[in-house]
């Protein structure tokens, strides 16, 4: 017997997906998913609401650490490892080591935002249950998804069931894997 | 700004007095050293009309609802043009205190452009096309956040293309001549985003102190403060990449309009101008909630207008053997100041009555 996943329902319109969205979250259930196949303005918001810091303050510090360390390799370099006259100008050359430390400083920040994201995201991921959804197909093409997890400490079969038929689903399909 | 205080108008006339009895006392004791604060005062204050042709022309070709709640600040800050672009005649009748290539030395190979039948030539030309741009942004067909009219865009599209070269070469030659064998690609356009950053600190300040929107208008400011945000950010980067180059050169026409500038008289005047300018500006409005908060914009644009009155400063005075002394440069900077503030309040009244009352900017309700 394969273990319960969650129940699935289908939405013909991105308005109705947004509104059932809010309605469950209204009604006390966290772990839950939409899957469109575009974004939905709004509809992020509507199931994961409230500040989502963590991958600014990764950049922010990626930003931080390349501009550090893109600064000091050059000093070092420059001014430690091996002083070199250039002209006259001073061996930790400021003016100079800004440009570089500055795309380092992007290329760490990128960096840091790609894969951050990717980690976040628990990517790369080959295998989902929700591939195991009969009608999930039909979010990359023309329908509009929400899944509420078995999970979720308020998880009802039946309840949500109901929940679904009164939000106007189209089909309601039970995930297992 | 609210309709029963005119406590605005009456602060600007009375700064405006105390600041020409300053330039009075000034030019009567030391007329070449008001000549040249008054330069500096000038410089400073063609920012705000220019800032404000800019963005409405800009916006004539880009839309944006952010326009809705800058529309009525822009049009008084460009109302301000005819004072403030005349206002660079009593310093240009000593042009002879003012710049060296008016007497200059026979090799010098660029008098066919610096001399002074041509410096009015175009001073005069500056003045005729800002104003008549001034003239197309107050009285174009746009209302609200709305462009212009798609027919008469080009307009608009030329008009920056021209705006662009006229306050370049304004730059060119009010500033950069005052060292006749310097010369910089990058100035034009340092000079240029610093206008447009006082103009747009000024706009976004007035906006803060009184007409802070509330409910949708809200993200306006956000919109706003990015464009202060984003020409901050260009504004440095041309001045510093300016600067390496020329450092890194170490050429001898070139490395003295820095030396001068790097003497430590100056060093208060590169702190503000880069501190207020541009690294507290960035450091604050990078984060989207302070682009929101009225106190934290209020105050960044108040900083960001302090900022370019000392790179102005920066500028032009390290160029004197004797630069004017710093009370004449205050008086200077208050005269034209009151009269610019005076100026464009009484433009925002009147255009404040003029708005329809429905219109959500205009009610008291600040949030």
């Amino acid at each position: 017997m394969k273990t319960l996943f969650g129940i699935i329902a289908t939405f013909d319109t991105p308005d109705a997906v947004k509104n059932a969205a809010a309605y469950l979250r209204q009604a006390g259930f966290r772990t839950l998913e939409a899957y469109a196949p575009y974004p939905v303005e709004g509809l992020g918001e509507i199931i994961h609401p409230g500040p989502k810091p963590l991958l600014p303050l990764l950049m922010f510090a990626g930003a931080v650490f390349g501009a550090g360390w893109g600064y000091w390799i050059q000093y070092w370099d420059e001014a430690l490892n091996y002083p070199l006259n250039v002209g006259g100008r001073p061996y930790n050359s400021w003016p100079s080591f800004i440009v570089s430390a500055f795309e380092f400083m992007l290329l760490v920040t990128i960096a840091s935002g790609f894969f951050g994201l990717l980690a976040i995201s628990r990517l790369p991921r080959l295998y989902h249950p929700i591939f195991e959804a009969k009608v999930f197909e039909r979010a990359s093409r023309d329908r509009f998804l929400i899944c509420v997890e078995a999970t979720d400490p308020r998880f009802d079969a039946a309840s949500i069931r109901a929940a679904f038929e009164q939000l106007g689903a189209e089909r309601i399909e039970e995930v297992r894997s | 700004m609210r309709r029963n205080a005119n406590w605005i108008e009456l602060t600007a006339a009375a700064f405006c007095m105390i600041g020409a009895v300053g330039c009075v006392i000034g030019a009567t004791s030391d007329s070449t050293a008001f000549l040249r604060a008054w330069l500096c005062s000038y410089l400073f204050w063609l920012g705000l009309p220019l800032a404000g042709v800019t963005l409405v022309l800009v916006h004539d070709l880009s839309g944006g609802d952010w326009m809705a709640t800058a529309r009525p600040v822009l049009d008084a800050a460009t109302a301000t043009m005819p004072l403030a672009s005349l206002a660079g005649i009593p310093a240009f009748v000593g042009l002879n205190s003012l710049y060296a290539w008016t007497h200059p030395p026979p090799d010098l190979g660029n008098a066919f452009y610096l001399n002074p039948s041509d410096f009015f030539l175009r001073y005069g030309t500056y003045v005729a096309l800002w104003n008549l741009l001034a003239a197309f942004v107050l009285w174009g067909p746009r209302r609200g956040n709305s462009p212009i009219r798609s027919g008469l865009s080009w307009i608009s599209g030329v008009g920056l293309i021209a705006l662009g070269f006229s306050a370049s070469f304004a730059a060119i030659d009010w500033i950069m001549s005052l060292e006749p064998t310097f010369w910089s690609s990058a100035f034009t356009y340092a000079q240029g985003a610093s206008w447009f950053n006082t103009g747009m600190a000024a706009v976004l300040l007035t906006i803060a102190l009184f007409e802070w929107p509330s409910g949708e208008r809200r993200q306006h400011m956000s919109d706003l403060s990015k464009i202060l945000l984003a020409t901050t950010i260009f504004w440095a980067y041309v001045e510093f990449i300016q600067f390496l180059i020329i450092w890194e050169e170490n050429l001898r026409l070139e490395i003295p309009w820095y030396l001068k500038r790097l003497h430590p008289v100056w060093r208060p005047a590169i702190y503000v101008s880069a501190g207020l300018g541009f690294i507290i500006p960035f450091c604050v409005l990078l984060w989207a909630p302070s682009k929101r908060n009225r106190a934290v914009v209020g105050t960044v644009c108040a900083g960001v207008l302090v900022s370019r009155l000392a790179n102005t400063w920066l500028q032009v005075k390290p160029e004197f053997t004797e630069p004017p002394p710093f009370w004449l440069d205050v008086a200077t900077v208050l005269a034209l100041g009151g009269a610019m503030v005076l100026l464009f309040a009484s433009f925002l009244r009147w255009a404040h009555r003029l708005a329809p009352a429905e219109a959500p900017i205009w009610t008291a309700d600040h949030g």
